[in-house]
């Protein structure tokens, strides 16, 4: 994140150095970008915080994978598995269809069934491929159908976003797992 | 009449495969249920749905944290193994998140943004709870104004003071206010106190 804050104060500062010179370029000389689809944020969206996850399962050493800071909480590999997990449930209903690996009902796979980090990785892997495909054949059409979830109707656009914010928000905990076990999240190295 | 009782008899076999056809389609598509026609929420209203979502969160994890414990830093616990030399405290993370809201909402609304607000941590003064979370509300009120402006118009035209486009902007801001809650979240933990959202879980 510390790139992050690095990143808005250049931005910020060639924003208001660059403005003036900008708009001039830009009367003159207008050359209109190509029109990006709202399936194509979508997916940007989607592969950006999915492949973090997948930099993490990747990278965390596996002697570590059942480690948690507290004890009311889920193990790094636990909360991968249930970002992962959730994303299937979520993609499942979009997609009308039964995408992917079996592992049980509900979105918190056991790691009975996920025994070793390749087995973590390759299913955090898949999901993000899975999903990404998804988005990718519906199209803005897809993101503009409804679908039903439990009891609720849903725009398939507010599904996708709440996998992405689900999946960040279990991505800023293990950051905090990283760091407390002498690590460096991939994406802070850079 | 032997070939109109026939004719009749095909018929009816059509109209009743047709049906059958019908009602085992729907029925085939793994719980995807007839959907009644909805309307779909505008651009603004769903933007500003996910704002709400995360302000609430959020504000409510930072009115979590006793305020002798909002610059509370993981350093302190000196946890065998670990680094957290030089990361956010808890303050530090809820005025990283309100700074970056203002510096992608104001790409929207085209507002200035703040003069006090040098970078990504926020204003060096504030330093009470109270003023750290009102400066966080404030950049909340601030991305309302800039989903009310999101229109299936302008949405992916690119934001006038930003290379990227507003529906972006904003929906980045919400996804990186996620990760921080995330980190918040431990935070909160380690000073054994459960998140608000998880309380009723």
């Amino acid at each position: 994140m510390k790139r992050f804050s690095l990143a808005l104060v250049t931005v910020t500062l060639l924003a208001s150095i660059g403005t003036t010179v900008y708009s001039h370029a830009q009367a003159q000389d207008q050359i209109p970008l190509p029109a990006r689809s709202r399936a194509d944020e979508m997916l940007d969206r989607w592969n950006y915080i999915g492949n973090k996850l997948v930099a993490m399962a990747q990278d965390f050493p596996e002697d570590k994978y059942d480690y948690k800071l507290q004890k009311d909480e889920r193990t790094f590999a636990l909360n991968l598995l249930h970002a992962a997990g959730l994303d299937y449930v979520l993609m499942r209903a979009v997609a009308g269809s039964n995408i992917g690996p079996d592992f049980g009902e509900g979105d918190n796979p056991s790691r009975d069934a996920f025994k070793t980090k390749a087995d973590v990785v390759k299913f955090v892997q898949q999901a993000v491929a899975d999903g990404a495909s998804v988005i990718r054949q519906q199209g803005d059409a897809g993101l503009d159908k409804t679908t039903r979830l439990g009891k609720r109707m849903l725009h398939n656009s507010d599904i996708w976003v709440f996998a992405i914010e689900h999946s960040a928000e279990h991505y800023g905990q293990l950051v905090v797992y990283y760091r407390a076990n002498n690590l460096v999240p991939p994406d802070s190295r850079r | 009449m032997k070939s109109m009782r026939v004719f009749f008899l095909f018929l009816l076999a059509f109209l009743v495969v047709s049906f059958a056809e019908t009602v085992l389609g729907q029925a085939s598509k793994g719980g995807h249920e007839a959907q009644p026609p909805q309307p779909a929420p505008s651009i603004a209203s769903a933007v500003d749905r996910e704002i709400s979502t995360i302000e609430k969160e959020i504000v409510e994890a930072a009115e979590a944290m006793p305020e002798d414990r909002f610059n509370f830093s993981p350093e302190a616990l000196h946890i065998p193994g670990s680094d957290y030399k030089g990361v956010r405290t808890f303050a530090l993370q809820v005025k990283h998140v309100a700074a970056s809201n203002y510096f992608l909402f104001s790409s929207i609304t085209g507002d200035q943004i703040p003069e006090d607000l040098k970078g990504g941590n926020g204003p060096a003064g504030l330093k009470s709870k109270a003023e750290i979370i009102q400066f966080l509300k404030d950049s909340f009120a601030l991305g309302h104004k800039a989903a009310a402006t999101l229109t299936t118009e302008n949405m992916l035209q690119t934001a006038e003071h930003s290379k990227s486009p507003r529906l972006h902007l904003a929906t980045f801001a919400v996804a990186h206010a996620f990760d921080h809650y995330g980190q918040m979240v431990e935070y909160l933990r380690m000073n054994g106190i459960v998140p608000p959202a998880s309380r009723g879980n």
